[in-house]
């Protein structure tokens, strides 16, 4: 069948449920969601799809808006009282969803079991782990922890609040619905895994309502089958547009598809370090060689040599942002002075003669299959890219599994393995230092675990090291971007684009997006 | 049955050679399929001078053209008559290059399955009894995993590369021929001359190679024919599934998964005239193979 025949038999059904579907409350909102999440006890995984769907039932203390800045959530203010110690006002006249009162004595309960819910994939400890928590009376918490932590409220984002009730449900009465109260603008009526989600709106919600009676959530995985029911009018939001079918959605009546700029990162590491790896770069008789990486003009040779715009028009379909830094523009650590490289393959040309490498070398590039929105191809573009200046490149990609355990440390003595590689990076927690602390900071102590080129700079280092340990976060924060343009004009790592997130709506159904790619069902409004 | 008729079987000569090509041009059905076989292995051979670009130099091949229409003209002037896929590659020359890889495969692992194929069939059918048993079990046992699957399992094992496909599909069909031939072999052994030869007391290396071995190739030959189509179509598969030959070196297989993705946005071509080209290929050798045994083996031409 052809495509036009297929959407011309769309649009005959499209119209037939538009006549007969006219009755539906304008009030209820059925979404088609990509994924759904692992379970509804918002303590079990640290998931990305697990925590956007328990923020409708639950409120942290700190909320995050879209673009993961921190707002008053069951906590109206948070500030240091000393160097080790926060202290939280919590919100007066809050419910659950069972009608209990919230109280302090609820976030001590919520932390107790969040820590410790067993068989977790990943558990929330992580961000409860090292810090006491002190009632001062029913609407006042301390939160302590041994050194100077600035990123207590963000920690205390991640946490959904429990009612202290629940300390000790598991996590099927979670899933069953019998403990699962929360203060959120949503209350959870039914979880069917594999099939539906239903929620309904909290009408003592504390905060701004929400615009929708009920929800329906189904989970359908393929893209091309949750654009279908968006043009069938089987439900009123999808998100995860792929890319072949973004034009057909653009392109219809009745429909509008929402982008944002997303902050996960695709970028390069090119190795730094003088040790002589496995034989991913050669001269070009095929003799192993150090690095040539060592050399920031060749690795600014690479970065001006990729023609960044021409991945995002003729592979992206338009999908990503040029970039050339951790964070987009408007999300937190974002630095105005810092855009991406202007391809010029000539000035790369030039920095490689510079180098001492005229003739250029033999590389072979690394990269995970099917991982990142078209990921081989993007290597296929770069090794094309990178040969026009002279590197005779090759590619290789894996499946994800495979590179990423290579890549951390498939090299001898469980280093990491490759010299050039591509790899991606969202900041999920949305804490300004993490990629920082992850990927520029010299490995050790902690640090650095993402670090997989050896790059080091001291000053980089003790930014990083300063800004973590000041209470202070408008100079911390000052610091990091001071590092990050530092680390980022040093190649540290090469920056490519950041992916856009896609959702599309019928007419009437509008999105609040930013820079997360997961969905926030109370940020569907009805316009 | 050891008369002079059955040792000119033995060893074919150039009147039986002519004969058999005789035979094969009088019918319409396979002169095509030869003369499009022959044509195929002419592109492959002569490809880069054939091709009007390189599609594997990446130097040259650019994304900017990439998903031209046929019969658009590219960025350094080239018409792509059959259009450009997406990293940039014109679609004619990546078949041509890509009919080429897929051939050296095929025909690489058909030899080199052939030769294991030969002596292990050779060595159980000659010495019989325990080796025999021994050298069936491990075929059976060869035999009992799909070809596919065994293929897919040791390229995840052995890694991406022309030559770890030709591995993984030698080792895939060497089973096939030592079964066949095997068979082939046990017959003649049973044969009248077959007892005279070993009333000679000749070395058994002798015997195995000037009597057994030419006496029983023959069905070899037609098997050795369909066996290279079915190649074409693994490895065509293995690159499909993305574990064949690197991706910026493509064959037929990687071609067509290469456009999979953009056949619901329009751009057909990327997968539709690899598509075809393997489907033309795969059917030219099977058709051959088919006449070929039709020829060979009397009792079916009759």
């Amino acid at each position: 069948m052809t495509k036009r025949t297929t959407i011309a038999m769309l649009a005959v059904v499209a119209a037939g449920v538009g006549l007969v579907g006219g009755a539906v409350s304008a009030q209820d909102l059925r979404v088609a969601l990509a994924a759904e999440p692992t379970s509804m006890d918002p303590h079990y995984q640290n998931l990305t799809i697990n925590n956007s769907m328990a923020t409708q039932v639950y409120d942290a203390l700190v909320l995050q808006d879209v673009n993961q800045n921190l707002i008053p959530g069951l906590a109206e203010s948070w500030q240091p009282v000393d160097g080790t110690t926060w202290e939280f006002k919590l919100r007066s006249g809050v419910t659950f969803h069972n009608g209990a009162a919230f109280t302090a004595e609820d976030v001590v309960a919520t932390m107790q079991r969040a820590a410790n819910v067993p068989n977790s994939p990943s558990s929330f400890a992580t961000f409860i782990k090292g810090k006491t928590f002190e009632i001062v009376d029913d609407l006042t918490l301390r939160v302590s922890t041994e050194n100077p932590n600035p990123f207590t409220p963000n920690d205390m984002s991640r946490v959904a609040i429990i009612d202290s009730a629940f300390v000790d449900a598991t996590t099927e009465d979670f899933n069953t619905g019998q403990a699962a109260f929360g203060t959120g603008p949503f209350t959870l009526t039914k979880w069917l895994p594999g099939d539906v989600i239903e929620l309904k709106r909290n009408d003592g919600y504390w905060g701004a309502a929400v615009d929708w009676d009920n929800v329906t959530i189904r989970p359908i995985g393929d893209g091309t089958t949750r654009a279908a029911a968006l043009i069938a009018g089987d439900v009123d939001f999808i998100e995860r547009v792929g890319p072949a079918d973004l034009p057909n959605l653009e392109s219809r009546d009745g429909l509008s598809v929402f982008k944002s700029v997303s902050n996960r990162l695709l970028y390069m590491t090119l190795h730094l370090a003088d040790d002589r790896m496995r034989p991913y770069v050669t001269d070009n008789d095929g003799n192993l060689i150090a690095s040539p990486f060592q050399d920031i003009r060749v690795r600014q040779a690479v970065s001006v040599a990729i023609n960044r715009q021409a991945i995002a028009d003729r592979v992206m379909d338009g999908l990503s942002a040029p970039s050339g830094q951790f964070s987009p523009e408007g999300y937190i650590g974002y630095s105005a002075n810092l855009k991406p490289d202007a391809y010029d393959p000539d000035r790369a040309k030039e920095l490689l003669a510079e180098a001492g490498f005229s003739d250029g070398f033999k590389l072979t590039i690394h990269g995970p299959a099917g991982r990142y929105s078209n990921d081989t191809r993007i290597l296929e573009a770069i090794a094309q890219m990178l040969s026009r200046i002279g590197i005779d490149t090759s590619v290789e990609t894996m499946p994800a599994s495979v590179f990423f355990k290579r890549f951390a440390r498939g090299g001898p003595d469980d280093t990491p393995e490759f010299t050039v590689a591509m790899s991606g990076y969202a900041n999920g927690s949305g804490e300004p230092s993490h990629p920082l602390r992850i990927f520029i900071h010299t490995r050790g102590n902690g640090y650095g675990p993402g670090n997989r080129n050896g790059y080091s700079n001291a000053e980089v280092d003790k930014l990083i090291e300063d800004g973590r340990a000041s209470m202070d976060i408008a100079m911390g924060e000052k610091a990091f971007i001071q590092a990050t343009e530092t680390a980022m004009q040093e190649y540290a790592l090469v920056p490519i684009h950041h992916e856009i997130a896609t959702w599309a709506a019928r007419d009437g159904v509008a999105y609040e997006h930013g820079a997360l790619d997961s969905t926030f069902i109370h940020n569907i409004r009805s316009k | 049955m050891s008369n002079p008729k059955a040792m000119s079987a033995l060893r074919p000569g150039n009147e039986r050679i002519s004969k058999t090509l005789q035979a094969l041009m009088s019918k319409p059905t396979t002169l095509i399929s030869g003369l499009l076989l022959l044509s195929i292995v002419v592109s492959a051979i002569f490809a880069p001078l054939i091709a009007p670009t390189n599609p594997y130099d990446l130097a040259t091949v650019s994304i900017l053209d990439g998903r031209l229409a046929p019969g658009d003209e590219m960025f350094d002037g080239t018409i792509a008559w059959l259009g450009t896929d997406g990293a940039g590659r014109d679609v004619l020359s990546a078949i041509i290059y890509g009919l080429r890889t897929s051939l050296i495969v095929a025909i690489s692992s058909a030899l080199i399955a052939l030769t294991v194929g030969l002596a292990v069939g050779l060595t159980a059918a000659f010495y019989g009894g325990r080796i025999d048993a021994f050298l069936m079990r491990i075929v059976d046992i060869q035999l009992s995993f799909p070809a596919i699957l065994v293929a897919l399992v040791l390229l995840a094992l052995l890694g991406k590369g022309v030559d770890k496909v030709i591995i993984a599909l030698a080792i895939v069909q060497w089973a096939l021929y030592a079964r066949t031939v095997r068979a082939a072999a046990m017959v003649e052994r049973r044969k009248e001359y077959f007892e005279a030869v070993t009333c000679l007391e000749l070395s058994n290396a002798r015997i195995i190679w000037k009597h057994l071995l030419p006496n029983s190739v023959s069905s070899l030959i037609v098997l050795a024919t369909l066996q290279t189509a079915h190649s074409i179509s693994i490895e065509a598969t293995l690159s499909f599934l993305g574990v064949g030959v690197p991706i910026t070196e493509p064959s037929l297989g990687s071609l067509i998964s290469n456009g999979f993705d953009y056949v619901l946005s329009g751009a057909y071509w990327i997968t539709f005239f690899p598509g075809i080209m393997l489907l033309a290929t795969v059917a030219a050798i099977n058709i051959f193979g088919d006449q070929l045994r039709a020829i060979i083996n009397p009792r079916i031409s009759k």
